[in-house]
C-alpha cells in the first residue's frame, strides 16, 4: 500500500488521490501539527479536504484540474479548511526524487 | 453534537442529488448498496439494523432512492446510511459507507471515567441517547 508522507498538506489533495488512489495512507504530520488554529483543526481541515475529493472525483468530475476550484468550495463551510489552504495552498515541493537506484552490481568471477 | 461516521461525515448533509450520484458511482462499479438504520450510534457499534435486504439485483440509483425514501418515512428519527458492497474476489467487503439520514436532535456523547486500582483509569464512551429504550431514543 502506498504511504505518502513529508511535506504534504490538505492543498495538494487532489494530486495525492490522482496519483494514489484511495487504498492510500496520507501522513500529514506538519500539515495537522502546523495548523494555526491547532492540531485538532488540522485534522478536520485534512479529513475535509480528502471527503470533498472523493465526492467529486466519484460525481465524475475532473479532480485533477478541477481541483484546487473544489478545495476553495469545500473550505466556504469549514474555516480550518480555509486556514490550511492560506497557509499552505501556494507551496509546491518539486524535488527531484531520492528514490534513485544508488546501488551498483560489483562485477564477480562469477556473473 | 454532530455525527461523524463514515465517509463524507465532515461535509454538509448531502441532498438526494449528491446521494443519487455516488449511489450511480457504487452501480457503475458493480457494488451492491444496502441500507441500514440505527438509534445506537455508538462508535464501535458497527452493526445497524439492516432496512431490508442488499439490494444485489438493483442496477438503477432510482430504485435505490425509493428504498431510502421508505426508510427515512418509516424511521424519520434514526440515523441511516447507505452501503456499498464489493464482491469481487480478495476485496468482499464494503467499499463505501456514508451517513444519509440523521435525527433533528444529536445529543451526543458523554466520557465516563471509571476509576481502578491503583488510579488506573478506563474510558468509556456513553451515547446520552442510550440512557432511553429502543425507538424511543431521538
Amino acid at each position: 500500500m502506498p504511504v505518502a508522507s513529508g511535506g504534504i498538506h490538505a492543498g495538494q489533495m487532489h494530486q495525492l488521490l490522482h496519483y494514489l488512489g484511495e487504498d492510500v495512507v496520507l501522513q500529514f504530520g506538519g500539515g495537522t501539527i502546523g495548523h494555526p488554529m491547532g492540531i485538532a483543526a488540522g485534522a478536520a481541515a485534512n479529513r475535509v479536504a480528502l471527503e470533498a475529493m472523493v465526492l467529486a472525483r466519484n460525481e465524475g468530475r475532473d479532480i485533477w484540474n478541477e481541483g484546487p476550484d473544489i478545495l476553495v468550495k469545500a473550505a466556504r463551510h469549514c474555516a480550518p479548511l480555509r486556514a490550511a489552504l492560506d497557509v499552505w495552498g501556494e507551496i509546491t515541493f518539486n524535488y527531484e526524487s531520492t528514490d534513485t537506484p544508488d546501488f551498483v552490481p560489483t562485477a564477480t568471477a562469477a556473473a | 453534537m454532530k455525527l461523524t461516521q463514515g465517509t463524507f461525515s465532515f461535509l454538509p448533509d448531502l441532498d438526494d442529488q449528491q446521494i443519487r450520484s455516488q449511489v450511480e458511482y457504487c452501480l457503475q462499479n458493480g457494488w451492491a448498496v444496502s441500507i441500514e438504520y440505527t438509534d445506537d450510534p455508538h462508535p464501535r457499534n458497527s452493526y445497524w439494523e439492516m432496512f431490508g435486504t442488499p439490494m444485489f439485483d438493483i442496477r438503477d440509483a432510482a430504485g435505490i432512492l425509493t428504498e431510502l425514501r421508505a426508510c427515512r418515512q418509516t424511521f424519520p428519527e434514526h440515523y441511516i446510511k447507505l452501503n456499498a458492497f464489493d464482491s469481487t474476489h480478495g476485496r468482499e467487503s464494503l467499499r463505501l459507507s456514508f451517513i444519509v439520514g440523521r435525527p433533528a436532535r444529536e445529543p451526543g456523547f458523554r466520557l465516563e471515567r471509571q476509576e481502578g486500582a491503583g488510579r488506573a483509569v478506563r474510558y468509556t464512551t456513553h451515547s446520552y441517547s442510550t440512557d432511553r429504550p429502543e425507538g424511543e431514543r431521538y
